[in-house]
């Protein structure tokens, strides 16, 4: 009984930090596009800087009416939203927050956030199929194009500091850089290259944003939806901007190791720096084209990641 | 889990019209067949997805096995592999068209 | 053994489902369950390393079958656009179907960790599924079938290449790259396969 009260009390947190991850994350996109525009953002809803502008957003959604569109498969278009959601929110079990915050130490919590966050794409398919709507389906063919292309570098990617670790636990990995005062991106500055572009590719953030592009496709797989259900898009969205660069942090950054602060703040300083790097890019970068977008993925950060395992094992035998 | 973010929903509104697309009027059925040409991306994707898999454990023991043995068979792992990569790539199915 | 009972049966019954569907995406979503059910069995069984193999590989796989249904069996839905339709029962046995599915991993990923440190603790034997372990059977006494599984998948790759490099020689080769997703070669949505065979009506009548 324990054990199923304690799981209730993560899932309870989870969510609660999920809401207000988006909640944050909306209004700080906004307002950091705006200021890259040389604009305001928003500003008059009220709250310092307009920052209940997400609470107006989310009141706004759910008053907003709910229906299927005429000729969409039901349960695929009901269940997407929430097969979405639900990687987002398992990815957070085992991310290390602190030394000794995280909500579920698994021994091999890499492969879980590899293995849960696939699902994404599942999500995505459910949604673009069911929606009995071309944009969707265009959409949804895109971002599974895009996945496809840039898993195998994202995986790959962390497998140098795999290497160097011997453990697939993240909160051992993240032990392992405190204990020798040695964040993983110098070692393993190609991976952690690789790591970033890969991940952004894997959010469908705008450098390559050509799942959702919305001057071709109006919004891509989630055309269709409106109301809570596309809020849930949008909370799964933002919720694995920053789980993923939560898991970059961990992996190369060094996760809660920092002087004089505790942990989990440092934890959520470097998260936050990276979300506003990918935001910094999203709102400085053109879209790519699909075939520089796959060439980008199969002919250079592929290979790319392949030498950076074999280097560092080389380097490691050597050494 | 996430019942708590449904049922705060409500339908103040009712139906008035079925919702659709752009303002047009659809064209036929979204459902069309529809020719996947990166069809060969998901395949090659399958299979290098299942060699990062195994580079997992490999990765794992890596420090606690004899180096330049274990070095030596994850070369010719993925050399192999490798191989399969190039010839995609000379016969330009990775180009994207 | 109750999660046992549990996981078994939504496996069967997913089972069941893949081959009942009558819609061929239906049937793969089906399949998703069944192979997650899968997992959550190995996650019981202290091989957590496997269970999540088996999630992440058949994401990948399913997929690929996803995109087969698409591109060679033309799954259309039957005409259901003549109801407005409000989500009713749907919309609770969704939510249902996924709080079961979340909290299956959750209970499997509970259940797999709480075990694990005292097996490790116990010794050497226990530490059975672990990625240690598999890593150890690996490159030890199986580093042979290790690398017939490359060979396996560089056949793979081949007969992959094979088959998609004689099918776009006889397409146009040579089309400039698109933006869209749709190829050049002859069969962006192809809506003149789309016969509407159900009148257009599908969102005309306001």
């Amino acid at each position: 009984m324990n054990i199923l009260l304690y799981a209730l009390l993560k899932a309870v947190i989870v969510v609660a930090f999920l809401g207000l991850n988006a909640f944050v994350l909306i209004w700080a996109e906004r307002k950091i596009s705006g200021y890259i525009q040389r604009r305001y953002g928003p500003l008059r809803v009220g709250g310092p800087a307009g920052a209940l502008q997400s609470a107006a957003d989310i009141l706004k959604l759910l008053t907003k009416e709910d229906f299927v569109p005429g000729g969409a498969d039901k349960w695929l278009w009901t269940l997407a939203p929430a097969v979405s959601l639900i990687p987002a929110v398992l990815v957070y079990l085992v991310l290390p927050i602190g030394k000794t915050v995280v909500l579920q130490n698994l021994n091999i919590g890499l492969v879980f956030f590899a293995s849960v966050t696939s699902f994404t794409l599942l999500g995505i398919f459910m949604a673009g199929w069911g929606s009995n709507n071309k944009y969707s389906l265009v959409g949804a063919m895109r971002a599974g194009a895009q996945l496809f292309s840039y898993e195998i570098p994202l995986i790959l990617s962390t497998i140098g500091v795999v290497i160097a670790t011997g453990t697939l636990t993240l909160q051992g990995i993240v032990e392992a850089q405190a204990q020798h005062h040695e964040w993983f991106v110098f070692p393993q500055f190609v991976g952690f290259v690789v790591f970033y572009v890969a991940s952004l590719a894997e959010l469908n953030r705008t450098p390559f944003d050509l799942a959702e592009a919305e001057s071709e496709l109006i919004a891509g797989y989630f055309t269709e939806y409106s109301g809570i259900r596309w809020a849930m898009f949008a909370i799964a969205e933002y919720s694995n901007l920053f789980t993923t660069s939560a898991l970059g942090v961990t992996l190369f950054l060094g996760g809660w190791h920092g002087p004089w602060l505790p942990g989990w703040m440092w934890f959520l300083l470097k998260s936050y720096l990276l979300v506003f790097i990918g935001i910094w890019i999203r709102w400085t970068l053109p879209r790519v084209r699909i075939d520089q977008l796959m060439d980008l993925g199969w002919k250079f950060l592929f290979p790319l990641s392949v030498a950076n395992v074999l280097g560092t094992a080389l380097y490691l035998m050597v050494r | 889990m996430f019942v708590g973010r449904f049922l705060r929903r409500e339908y103040p509104e009712t139906e008035k019209q079925r919702a659709y697309e752009s303002g047009e009027l659809p064209v036929g059925d979204a459902r069309v067949r529809f020719h996947i040409s990166y069809y060969i991306f998901a395949l090659i994707f399958l299979v290098f997805d299942i060699e990062s898999i195994f580079l997992y454990p490999w990765a794992v023991i890596y420090l606690h096995l004899n180096r330049g043995l274990a070095f030596g068979e994850i070369v010719v792992f993925v050399v192999m592999l490798l191989i399969g990569w190039v010839y995609a790539w000379k016969k330009k199915v990775l180009t994207w068209m | 053994m109750i999660t046992f009972f549990i996981v078994a049966a939504v496996a069967v019954a997913a089972a069941i489902g893949v081959i009942a569907a009558r819609n061929a995406v239906h049937s793969v979503l089906w399949l998703v369950v069944h192979l997650c059910s899968l997992a959550v069995l190995y996650m019981t069984l202290h091989a957590e390393f496997l269970g999540l193999v088996q999630i992440l590989i058949y994401a990948g796989a399913v997929m690929i079958l996803f995109l087969f249904v698409l591109s060679l069996l033309s799954a259309r839905s039957a005409p259901n656009a003549a109801a407005w339709e409000q989500p009713r029962g749907q919309t609770g046995l969704a939510i249902a179907a996924a709080a079961v599915v979340a909290a299956l991993v959750l209970v499997g990923a509970a259940v797999g960790n709480i075990a694990a440190p005292t097996q490790g603790a116990a010794g050497g034997a226990a530490a059975f599924g672990t990625v240690q372990t598999f890593g150890q059977a690996l490159f030890g006494p199986y580093l042979l079938p290790f690398e017939g599984t490359a060979l396996a998948l560089l056949t793979a790759i081949v007969g992959a290449v094979a088959l998609s490099a004689g099918h776009d020689d006889a397409a146009g080769r040579g089309l400039p790259a698109t933006v869209a997703a749709e190829p050049a070669d002859g069969a962006p949505i192809d809506v003149s396969h789309a016969a509407p065979a159900e009148p257009v009506a599908t969102g005309g009548d306001r």
